[in-house]
């Protein structure tokens, strides 16, 4: 096969031939920004325990919450919450457009949230004190918790690397890069079904390919999946033909379409006064209309007289394992008049088929079905997808060692040996070194002081820290040197990821299990699992590099690295 | 052998990349207007549904211009499906 790809170029030889180039050139030039995008995505899955490993302050919180809950401490009752909340924002906010208010979790505990559309249209929030409805400073734990972006840092680095529009694009472009080379890949396979089942362990580049082949086939479907419905969330931004074209261009294009699509039935503001009602009989309603506890209210045109209150529902765990499609119940009304404008049963959409496939695609790429069960599905077929990525790249670089790198010419002219050693640095950067960034920006999370200003941009600063140095040292460093060093410093970090927690926050693994924290406990035995599998590569590299040294076996080292 | 870019540029790589990335955005695009204008759903319903399959139609046209046929014949099998497309949207939404 490796001759055979090498031969063709463009659209040289026979189709299956033409798909081998593309699945080649394609895949490596996005090899390395896609294993980036697809680790930390599958890091993402697990967003919340993540961010509650990252705030250890919190959890005595949590704790004394969670026993106030099952005491019978709630804080105020529903009533109470949503007139709170209302006098707050008459109080504070009397010109905004829009006010939304979270009174309680499913139960009718925890916070109680509201948030408005500020005067740039942005979103803005504030918590109330869910005992006394005084709203709470927001700087008052400043010094005492740390600012951390938690495990949202993966999130937002996985779909547009905290780069805004310009990286959503650029990551859109990579997921359809994706999809290219999954599709070329295919082609050039033909025995999908056989390998299935084939790995021919220790053959050096055979071992590769079967490695690269295993992982992509068993996990295909997903792998299309996950890229397509990356690609299509973002569908309005990247393929913004159709709104441009009926709904006009720009920011105040993609408004009216967002509108049309959901809430064509919006009322203009009359611009006659009127006080908004009390919201808890329209609650009381809606939870009765729709079946499901109120997770949110919303107050369209405040004060006006056109105002409209929708009440949206919190889906239980047990709904969201029954269907994929992840909207809750809402029910519309008149402020005005009580009546009610719009009922939506839970799973049911505003809109019609297409809707449905958008909220259904939405849900499949974030999870938000299936409960812990598919998650931890996902994170694996994640992780296989890196390891799609990973191999692929590693597998490009040993067919050619020592194949090209004597002769004159190889593929890139006079600059082959160059364009090699370039891509083995990026090899070792981008999956090592991507790894190092990860566990690093856990243990910033740490090591940073407290009351740090600016706290949450140093720990992103040490992420994108560490990976700049892993890529200078994997450009200075002779490759299988860099692979090592950088593999061991990766299982090092995360295998002592738990001393570290222990010395710095007095929280120890045993600790955990003990209080049933399992999504503390969960961070760090996924941490020390990744430790022993580059602790396990690093020992497999070193046992390899020693062999190789030794005159007897010097041979293996065309096959090898 | 020749030199690297020599190669690139005479093999059409380049054209065949643009054609892909470019002449497939296009008649993803062409279709995305396409469809919303057919499609007899509520017009943002079918403006959605038409970006959801512009996405594997810009698959298949990157692929395809990648196959063993001409730069040219991949530049026409791109641009004149995507001014037909264009030009029926036009026609039909001109007309209704």
């Amino acid at each position: 096969m490796a001759e055979r790809r090498n031969a063709g170029g463009a659209g040289q030889g026979g189709f299956r031939q033409a798909q081998a180039w593309l699945h080649t050139w394609c895949g490596l030039w996005f090899s390395w920004l896609l294993f980036a995008v697809f680790f930390t995505g599958t890091l993402a899955v697990f967003e919340e325990p993540i961010s509650h490993w990252m705030t250890p302050e919190h959890h005595a919180q949590e704790q004394a919450q969670a026993a106030a809950c099952a005491s019978g401490q709630r804080g105020g009752d529903l009533g109470q919450r949503l007139a709170w909340g209302l006098a707050y924002m008459e109080k504070h906010h009397p010109g905004a457009e829009m006010w939304e208010l979270w009174p309680s979790d499913a139960e009718g505990a925890g916070d109680l949230r509201v948030y408005w559309f500020d005067e740039k249209r942005q979103y803005a929030s504030a918590e109330l004190d869910s005992a006394t409805g005084q709203p709470l400073d927001k700087d008052q734990s400043h010094g005492a918790v740390r600012a951390t972006k938690g495990g949202h840092h993966f999130v937002d680095f996985h779909y547009r690397l905290h780069a805004g529009q310009a990286g959503l694009w650029v990551v859109g472009i990579a997921g359809m890069a994706m999809l290219v080379a999954l599709l070329s890949g295919v082609i050039t396979h033909r025995r999908i079904f056989k390998d299935f089942f084939t790995f021919r362990a220790r053959k050096g580049q055979r071992s590769w390919l079967d490695a690269h082949n295993a992982v992509a086939v068993l996990t295909l479907p997903f792998q299309i999946m996950i890229a397509y419905t990356g690609i299509a969330i973002s569908a309005s931004t990247l393929m913004p033909a159709g709104i441009a074209v009926y709904f006009g261009t720009g920011s105040q294009g993609l408004r009216d379409y967002v509108v049309a699509l959901n809430e064509s039935d919006r009322p203009a503001p009359s611009g006659r006064s009127m006080a908004v009602p009390q919201l808890e009989p329209f609650v009381q309603r809606a939870q009765a209309l729709m079946g499901q506890p109120v997770r949110a209210v919303v107050v369209d045109n405040p004060g006006d007289a056109a105002a409209r209150i929708g009440v949206y529902g919190w889906n239980s765990e047990e709904e969201m394992q029954q269907r994929l499609n992840p909207t809750t119940g809402m029910v519309m009304f008149s402020a005005a008049t009580a009546e009610v404008l719009r009922l939506r049963q839970p799973g049911e959409v505003d809109g019609g088929d297409a809707s449905m496939a958008k909220s259904v695609i939405g849900s499949l790429h974030q999870v938000e079905f299936g409960g812990q069960a598919l998650k931890w599905l996902y994170f694996l077929c994640g992780l296989a997808g890196s390891a799609m990525m990973a191999s692929g790249a590693i597998l490009f670089m040993v067919k050619r060692r020592g194949k090209h790198l004597g002769r004159q010419a190889g593929e890139f002219g006079s600059a082959t040996a160059r364009v090699y050693r370039l891509v083995e640095g990026l090899n070792v950067a981008a999956i090592a070194g991507l790894g190092l960034a990860c566990i690093g920006y856990l243990w910033a999370n740490r090591l940073v002081p407290v009351g740090l200003s600016h706290r949450a941009s140093w720990e992103l600063a040490v992420f994108f820290g560490l990976w700049s140095l892993a890529l200078l040292h994997a450009l200075v460093r002779a490759p299988a040197a860099a692979w090592r060093e950088q593999l061991g410093l990766l299982a090092a970090l995360c295998l002592l990821l738990p001393l570290l927690n222990w010395i710095t926050v007095g929280d120890s693994l045993p600790a955990q299990i003990a209080r049933g924290d399992w999504e503390s406990a969960g961070v760090e035995l996924s941490a020390m699992a990744m430790g022993l599998l580059a602790a396990w590569a690093w020992r497999y590299l070193r046992r390899r590099s020693a062999r190789s040294q030794s005159p007897v076996s010097a041979g293996k080292m065309e096959v090898g690295a | 052998m020749t030199p690297f870019f020599l190669r690139f540029v005479g093999s059409s790589v380049l054209s065949r990349l643009l054609a892909a990335v470019l002449g497939g955005y296009l008649l993803a695009s062409a279709l995305a207007v396409f469809l919303a204008t057919v499609l007899s759903e509520p017009r943002a319903e079918a403006v959605l549904a038409g970006m959801l399959w512009s996405f594997p139609v810009y698959l298949l046209a990157v692929i395809w211009a990648f196959s063993p046929v001409s730069s040219g014949r991949v530049w026409l099998g791109l641009l004149l499906p995507s001014v037909v497309l264009a030009g029926a949207s036009a026609w039909l939404a001109g007309g209704a």
